[in-house]
């Protein structure tokens, strides 16, 4: 039970008691040092030599470097030998930063028994890490504070434990100090993680029960998800079956990431590693899903599955239509590897074809138009998010409607329901009346509003969808300072008194541009999104003239003057290539405009909504 | 084929210039002349190679004053074939004018001067940096056309702050010193040159584009009200006056550049063309007289496309069945649909001259020919 993979690579023990296993992930807000942290430890037990280290290991695509954040969790096995002599099986279980990824990040985060809360000394408790602590609480986790940066000048290790107290309501006398850029203090933290965080339990005796907390497309083996098992265990060759899904597959392996993959015989109770078995589609291999053997009829499921579903729409064209194929493939390719996202074919007046993407959303939104630019080489134009409605038709029929271009007009409908969401708050009393107005102005109805402590407030605002997704997670930060956490879950559908404003360019409505609104807040979104797209929209030979317009009233207008003159007269002594180059370069700053009739429009305006300020 | 020469020596540099040049008072003239030579025989021209046109451009090339220009003039009439010549041009500053150097130049064949006059208003010359003042101007683009030489010269227009009667008083003092030539250049700021960073620093302002077209039209009108011809986007001439070097540009003549930044193209039956620049600076040209910063090769197609807009800068536009047989590759369906954009748009337009069909920039639409150039290349 206790022998070691024999390789020369780093030592990884093989199903340890689960005495010797401690499984936890770091929460940490953007730049505090989560990644550093990560390699820190892994170098520290044997995992990462100076060498191999490609800095910040963890975050493995190059998106995910470069926005400094975690999209897919990637989870190590590390082997610590601790003061007490014993050697320590640790899983670092990393996790999704972001609201857009909140029931991936409650998945990993039952996998844990601990967290490792880490704070910059200079710069304090962020905002934006507090929904990760109270997740991480509501699911019993141990949490060792760390205090990271301890060697710059600025640090003051002392404040920030206090703020920890105070704002996030933990004992931090025994914070551990670290430097992760340095490696002072790992040693003290890996102790700590042995020391503190408890072991996990599990009956090794009885069926398998393992939870997927992760899951990709490799293209080489399939979907590999990683598990963690919560009884029995799992081998190669054994016949599984995925409870949600109702599918059965043969285990090719089991295995570990140290931080390359590892074949193990067996994982146990208590343990977290990858699983593959051969599962050719990755929506088949869904978060959350349980794993039993396939000789246990009738198992029961671990508690707390969700279908994970798009709350957030969008129509991405090509700005060249002969484009429409390469788009086609791309998104094909990228389902495979991204389960999350949906999209079925959509034709434009405006745009020509393209397909409305579902997204869970702004953030994975923008990683999925990234992703298709970038990895596909595609220019696309990608419209306003939108929400799902559901509409009562005259006819007493009902539909739902994701498109505000398929919005029926005004007139044609008797009722509008829009999705609303239960948001939670937490912010530093000061700034409670500026989020109060903010929610009131999103047509926010207050649910509940309690003292964390003294000086934190948790607010529950009911808030249409729509409306968080039209910036209100920017709004909150900026009148928060940055203070306010966000998290939030949907809360069923409510009705509103809605309507389609249009966009009409030089007197063509341009269905792409066209966006549900509240009655109430239209007269005033028309008049702002006109003098938006004034300033988007460049001026090119003619005049163009903007109007809002709900039904046939036009309610706000504008016009982008036309510049008289595009001539540079000069000839460089015959130096063409030059000039021809230029005119090339001058074209292909053109390649992200769209042209509608004689109109360019950037793709900026197309996004025009989500910089209104509120309603 | 043409020749071009650039002379890259300045006794000051405009602040809006992006030519190369170098600043200094006394051009190294022999040092100069041997680098030409070192360059013709690093890229093997042959000897005595017949040429029709002859420019001499800056740079300043009568910044070498009348003893310079006359080695210059005779090493290059040594080397190449003029006896041919329809047109030898060379570019002055209208300071260095005299009667010495315009005898000079009469001496040595040159029939045609172009002059950067750039304006004839005291506070638009401090402002552009130049080193005359209008009178000087004056005398010296009288002096030029009194010796019997064709006259060209340079206007800017749409600086900051030039208003209509400005302009209207500078075309019109040119025009009475009995010019033949002007090309009009809208003030443009490039990336890099002192304007722009005076700009940054408040100390300037940018030409405004709208006024600019303004100005740019109003000149137009003054221009050909006096009996000149808008033959070429920047150019207007008296009839039998245009400048054959420059068309030569647009319409598919070789020409061979030499000195640090010259463009020199060689033209194929099948329409390709293949180009080369010259190293950027003085001290690099030297070093390596016969490398190329810069080269390229167009296929028959590529050339095409851009023969269309090449050959749009001339206004009178494009006589099709003369122009493909330049680019036997393409035929008349494929310039009318590279081009139908541009026509629905009402930039450029087709009709039926003594010649058969021709093709041209719509009147008054040469303001936008950088967007239909730029439609049309790529």
């Amino acid at each position: 039970m206790n022998a070691t993979a024999p390789t020369g690579k780093p030592e990884i023990l093989v199903a340890p008691p689960q005495a010797r296993i401690r499984s936890f992930c770091i929460i940490a807000h953007i730049d505090h040092g989560k990644s550093t942290l990560a390699d820190r430890l892994m170098e520290h037990t044997g995992l990462l030599g100076e060498r191999d280290k490609q800095a910040q290991y963890l975050d493995r695509m190059d998106l995910e470097r470069e926005r400094g954040i975690t999209i897919k969790a990637q989870t190590v096995r590390m082997t610590y030998r601790a003061a007490d002599g014993e050697s320590y099986e640790l899983n670092l279980i990393d996790t999704p930063g972001h609201v857009d990824f909140g029931y991936e990040v409650s998945r990993s985060l039952k996998a844990c028994e601990g967290a490792l809360l880490v704070v910059d000394a200079a710069q304090g408790v962020e905002a934006q890490t507090l929904a990760n602590v109270y997740l991480a609480l509501d699911a019993d986790l141990e949490i060792i504070p760390v205090i990271n940066k301890i060697d710059l000048p600025s640090a003051d290790p002392d404040t920030v434990k206090e703020q920890i107290e105070e704002m996030v309501g933990l004992d931090a006398t025994d914070a551990v100090e670290v430097s992760a850029k340095t490696g002072l203090g790992i040693g003290a933290l890996l102790e700590a993680i042995v020391q503190r965080i408890p072991p996990p339990k599990g009956d090794r005796e009885v069926p398998l029960r393992a939870l997927v907390i992760d899951s990709w497309w490799d293209s080489y083996r399939g979907v590999i998800s990683v598990i963690r098992v919560f009884q029995g265990r799992v081998r190669p060759d054994d016949r599984i079956q995925l409870l949600a899904t109702a599918g059965r597959y043969e285990v090719q392996s089991v295995g570990v990431f140290a931080p390359e993959g590892t074949d193990l015989p067996e994982l146990c109770a208590g343990e977290v590693g990858y699983l593959n078995a051969s599962i050719k589609e990755l929506a088949d291999a869904k978060i959350g899903d349980t794993v039993a053997l396939a000789s246990d009829e009738g198992a029961t499921p671990l508690p707390g599955f969700q279908e994970v579903q798009p709350m957030v729409f969008a129509g991405v064209f090509p700005t060249d239509n002969a484009d429409y194929p390469a788009l086609r493939d791309a998104l094909a390719k990228l389902k495979v590897n991204d389960a999350s996202f949906s999209y079925e074919p959509e034709t434009s007046e405006a745009l020509g074809f393209g397909y409305r993407l579902g997204f869970l959303g702004l953030l994975h939104m923008e990683i999925v138009q990234e992703r298709l630019e970038r990895e596909y080489d595609l220019d696309l134009i990608t419209t306003a998010p939108s929400v799902k409605y559901q509409v009562g038709l005259k006819t007493g029929e009902s539909i739902v409607v994701e498109n505000p271009a398929k919005f029926p007009d005004l007139g044609d409908y008797e009722w509008i329901e829009e999705p609303v969401i239960l948001a939670r708050i937490q912010l530093p009393q000061e700034h409670l009346g500026a989020i109060i107005k903010l929610c009131e102005e999103r047509r926010g109805i207050q649910r509940d509003l309690s003292y964390l402590t003294e000086t934190r407030v948790q607010l529950s605002y009911e808030l249409p969808l729509a409306e968080v997704v039209f910036g209100f997670y920017d709004a909150l930060k900026s009148r928060s300072r940055g203070y306010a956490s966000l998290d939030y879950e949907a809360a069923g559908h409510r009705r509103s008194d809605l309507v389609r404003l249009d966009l009409l360019v030089n007197g063509e409505v341009v269905d792409a541009l066209s966006l549900i609104t509240h009655r109430d807040t239209s007269f005033h979104r028309g008049r702002d999104l006109c003098v938006k797209m004034k300033e988007l929209i460049p001026r090119q030979q003619f005049e163009v003239a903007v109007q809002a317009a709900i039904g046939t009233r036009v309610i706000a207008r504008t016009t982008v003057k036309a510049v008289r003159k595009n001539v540079t007269a000069k000839c460089y002594g015959g130096d063409i290539s030059r000039k021809r180059k230029l005119l090339e370069k001058q074209k292909r700053g053109k390649r992200r405009l769209k042209a509608i009739g004689n109109v360019e429009i950037p793709q900026a305006a197309f996004h025009a909504v989500l910089s209104l300020e509120g309603g | 084929m043409g020749l071009y020469v650039h002379v890259p020596f300045c006794a000051r540099a405009c602040p809006y210039c992006d030519f190369d040049f170098e600043v200094g008072r006394d051009p190294p003239i022999d040092a100069f002349l041997r680098d030409l030579e070192a360059e013709c025989v690093a890229r093997a021209l042959p000897e005595r190679l017949a040429v029709d046109t002859v420019y001499v451009g800056g740079g300043t090339p009568s910044q070498l004053g009348p003893q310079g220009l006359r080695a210059l003039l005779s090493s290059i009439d040594a080397r190449f074939e003029l006896r041919a010549t329809v047109e030898r041009t060379v570019e002055l500053n209208p300071e260095h004018v005299d009667e010495a150097l315009l005898e000079v130049l009469v001496e040595a064949g040159v029939d045609r001067v172009s002059l950067g006059v750039q304006s004839l208003r005291p506070s638009a010359l401090v402002q552009l940096g130049r080193a005359h003042d209008p009178e000087r101007a004056r005398r010296a683009l009288v002096a030029a056309v009194a010796r019997g030489l064709r006259v060209s010269a340079d206007l800017i227009v749409g600086h900051p702050g030039q208003r209509a009667a400005a302009l209207r008083d500078d075309v019109r003092a040119l025009l009475d010193t009995g010019v033949e030539h002007v090309s009009i250049y809208a003030l443009t700021i490039e990336a890099g040159t002192p304007w722009e960073s005076l700009v940054r620093r408040g100390r300037r302002r940018m030409p405004r584009a709208d006024t600019q077209a303004r100005r740019l039209l109003e000149a137009e009108a003054l221009l050909c009200d006096a009996g000149l011809h808008h033959y070429e986007v920047a150019s207007y001439a008296r009839p039998g006056a245009r400048a054959r070097h420059n068309l030569g540009y647009w319409t598919g003549a070789d020409y061979v550049g030499l000195g640090p930044s010259a463009a020199s193209a060689i033209h194929h039956s099948d329409g390709a063309v293949e180009r080369r620049t010259n190293l950027r600076g003085l001290s690099a040209w030297r070093a390596r007289p016969g490398a190329a910063a810069d080269r390229e090769r167009l296929s028959p197609r590529a050339a095409a496309a851009e023969g269309l807009w090449l050959g749009l800068r001339a206004l009178e536009g494009i006589e099709l069945a003369a122009w493909l047989r330049r680019f036997p590759v393409v035929d008349e369906a494929w310039v009318r649909a590279r081009t139908a954009q541009q026509v629905a748009r009402g930039n450029l337009e087709w009709f039926e001259g003594e010649r058969g069909v021709v093709l041209r920039v719509a009147p008054g639409r040469w303001l936008w020919h950088d967007e239909i150039g730029a439609d049309l290349v790529s």
